[in-house]
């Protein structure tokens, strides 16, 4: 009873004009960067916040996750109609979306991926309604020690189910980490690799970090490139699946839903890796996984389906425990830091309205995104006419504006300058430049846990084994280590038809 | 040289920059840990990971490498970017900000996006003039003012 009552006042929150007014403008926001290549759900995301600055939190965050789930609603129609993945999600449905538009059932593609994101998008707002504020309650009974082993725990899975291999990532989140050290200490206010800089004084923004790297490096990568492209055109009444085909989709859907919810949960690329695992999971129950690249319609059903049960399931671990699994839940919870609220076991029980408030607006948005990705798909595409090269300069002045109109700082700005180069660099070097954002934002957290642990154990480290839920946690950490330490020496199959063609 | 390898002189150069400078923090004890402790760690993990890149990466044959001419003639746009971003950076505060992002806009669409002089100058009359309204007048944001009413 008390969900439902909880949800009813959500729903009073949410159905106010301006937080559907909000709801609309974040998902039509989040389907236009997912149609766009070459801006991302991150982008998206980074580029309003400054537009949240002069609303309350709980429209922040609604206008905020609308786009984060837009986008990967919108992500799939380049994929299918260009070959063209709109955001990293929706690559493996270029595999199959793609094919079918060659045979001219693109449209059917559309509507059952837009139906498919729909189902996994509301069964994963169903899970985080009934599952965040039970973690966050028993989230609430951890000490720091508990703490410390959880966001461990989160750290190594972020290295091991991210987009790279555990050591490639490691790096990257030490450089996270490092930089959330910069700045006075919260435990005794010493100042740390400040170098008498007094902008550094209260620490590298967050702002200018995840603008830098992930919006101006994104886009200082994209103009490399040459953007010319052509573009089918879609009829509505091409749209309409054949019965066959919706009878294909439903077992995907299905799963796809639960594959998708489940890795929403870890830390790492989770929409990304969902898509990826309910592929192969579809392929693998299929009668005739060899048709799978030829244009089925269960490797876009499936796929979709699970990249927006991710996205929804990602904010479970986000909203009640304070973890960001992934960059986009690390940049919302940026926006919700810049107004003084912080994600944690006590967030849901401080701040209903927020948390209840963005559950009803996420059953909202996925039914504004139906509405706006299948009769308007049209509009969409034709957005892809806009030429790059005039959009790339006004990406840059919203990023430099938006985060000069935090502290009207121009420090900030050289900052953000330095690191769209630094995540130009990394991507060009193939490092994904995300964990270190997360890292950076996780990295203070974890650093008051670690110490605070120790201090209450009167500097022992058994704190860390007293404990069951950080013993538990802490195994299964090493367990990981090692998992990928194996994983990283073993031979590979390259390597063995190496041997093998030398000695024979 | 290969990319990995690239990257690993990347993670030394912060490896080595935070250990040298964290070193000079006090650690504290283990009762009560310093502000110092923490850096120091993870400067010393980032520094043997950007070693066991740099060494692994040095045998063995390079699956990709960093081709320094065609990094030369790809980055030319972003170099451009970062420099124009630069200047308009150095100059808002005496240009004022409806000037100068006009200006940045101006010279960003005519030197890297290659549009005639009269698009350019149109393109970026409007953005420049647009985000001046949306963030300045809508959203209230404080912008630098310039010479007179700019």
């Amino acid at each position: 009873m008390d969900v439902l009552s909880n949800l009813h006042s959500g729903f009073q929150t949410a159905l106010t004009f301006q937080n559907i007014y909000l709801c609309f403008i974040g998902c039509l926001w989040g389907t236009i960067v997912g149609v766009l290549p070459g801006v991302g759900p991150l982008a998206g995301i980074t580029l309003l916040i400054p537009a949240t600055y002069s609303l309350d939190p709980t429209g922040a965050i609604i206008m905020l996750a609308g786009i984060y789930y837009g986008a990967m609603y919108g992500g799939s129609t380049t994929s299918i109609l260009m070959n063209i993945p709109g955001e990293s999600a929706s690559v493996v449905t270029c595999l199959d979306g793609y094919q079918m538009t060659l045979k001219g059932r693109g449209g059917a593609a559309l509507c059952i991926s837009a139906v498919g994101s729909w189902v996994g998008g509301t069964f994963a707002v169903l899970g985080l309604m009934l599952l965040a504020p039970f973690l966050a309650n028993f989230a609430m009974k951890f000490g720091p020690a508990e703490m410390f082993a959880v966001l461990l725990i989160a750290f190594i899975m972020l290295g091991s189910f991210g987009s790279g291999s555990f050591f490639r990532t490691l790096p990257m989140l030490c450089i996270g980490l490092l930089l959330g050290t910069v700045g006075a200490d919260s435990m005794t206010g010493m100042r740390r690799f400040t170098h008498g800089i007094m902008s550094l004084y209260d620490g590298i923004g967050f702002l200018p970090v995840a603008m830098g790297t992930l919006a101006l490096g994104e886009v200082l990568t994209a103009i490399e490139e040459s953007l010319s492209r052509h573009i089918p055109k879609v009829k509505f009444r091409e749209l309409l699946p054949t019965r066959e085909e919706f009878r294909a989709s439903v077992g995907p859907i299905f799963r796809g839903t639960g594959v998708g919810f489940f890795i929403g949960l870890l830390p790492g690329s989770a929409h990304v890796l969902s898509s990826f695992i309910s592929y192969m999971v579809e392929k693998r129950w299929a009668k005739r996984p060899e048709e799978f690249g030829t244009g089925r319609i269960e490797g876009v059903a499936g796929p979709e389906t699970a990249n927006n049960a991710a996205a929804g399931s990602a904010m479970v671990p986000f909203l009640s425990m304070g973890i960001p699994t992934g960059p986009a839940p690390a940049v919302m919870m940026i926006a919700l830091l810049i107004h003084g609220i912080r994600p944690g076991p006590l967030f849901i029980a401080e701040h209903p309205e927020i948390f209840w408030g963005l559950v009803a607006s996420m059953y909202v948005g996925n039914v504004v995104l139906l509405i706006l990705n299948l009769p308007l798909v049209g509009i969409f595409v034709n957005l892809l006419r806009i030429p790059f090269r005039l959009l790339f300069p006004a990406i840059i002045l919203i990023s430099l504006v938006g985060t000069y109109s935090v502290n009207a700082s121009r420090f900030e700005l050289l900052l953000l300058l330095g690191f769209g180069v630094l995540g130009y660099v990394f991507r060009k070097l193939q490092f994904d430049i995300a964990p270190l954002v997360l890292a950076m934002i996780i990295g203070p957290i974890i650093e008051v846990h670690f110490r605070q642990s120790l201090m209450s154990s009167g500097g022992s480290l058994s704190i860390f084994w007293e404990r069951p839920i950080a013993l538990v946690l802490i195994v299964v950490s090493c367990l990981l280590v090692l998992w990928n330490i194996y994983r990283s020496l073993r031979p590979t199959q390259a390597a063995w038809e190496k041997v093998l063609s030398e000695n024979n | 040289m290969s990319k990995d390898r690239a990257a690993s002189l990347i993670f030394l150069v912060f490896g080595i920059y935070g250990f040298i400078f964290s070193i000079n923090i006090p650690m504290g004890e283990w009762q009560s840990p310093g502000p110092g402790i923490f850096p120091l760690g993870i400067s010393i993990v980032l520094c043997l990971s950007g070693a066991a890149w740099f060494i692994a990466n040095g045998k063995s044959v390079p699956i990709e490498t960093v081709s320094w001419r065609a990094v030369g003639k790809t980055a030319v746009r972003p170099l451009q970017v970062v420099g124009i971003t630069l200047i308009f950076i150095l100059l808002m505060d005496r240009t004022g900000y409806l000037l100068g992002s006009s200006l940045y806009l101006f010279t960003l669409l005519l030197l890297v996006s290659r549009y005639r002089f009269s698009v350019a100058l149109a393109f970026a009359v409007a953005l420049g003039g647009g985000s001046w309204f949306f963030f300045g007048k809508l959203l209230g944001v404080e912008l630098p003012m310039g010479p007179g009413f700019l």
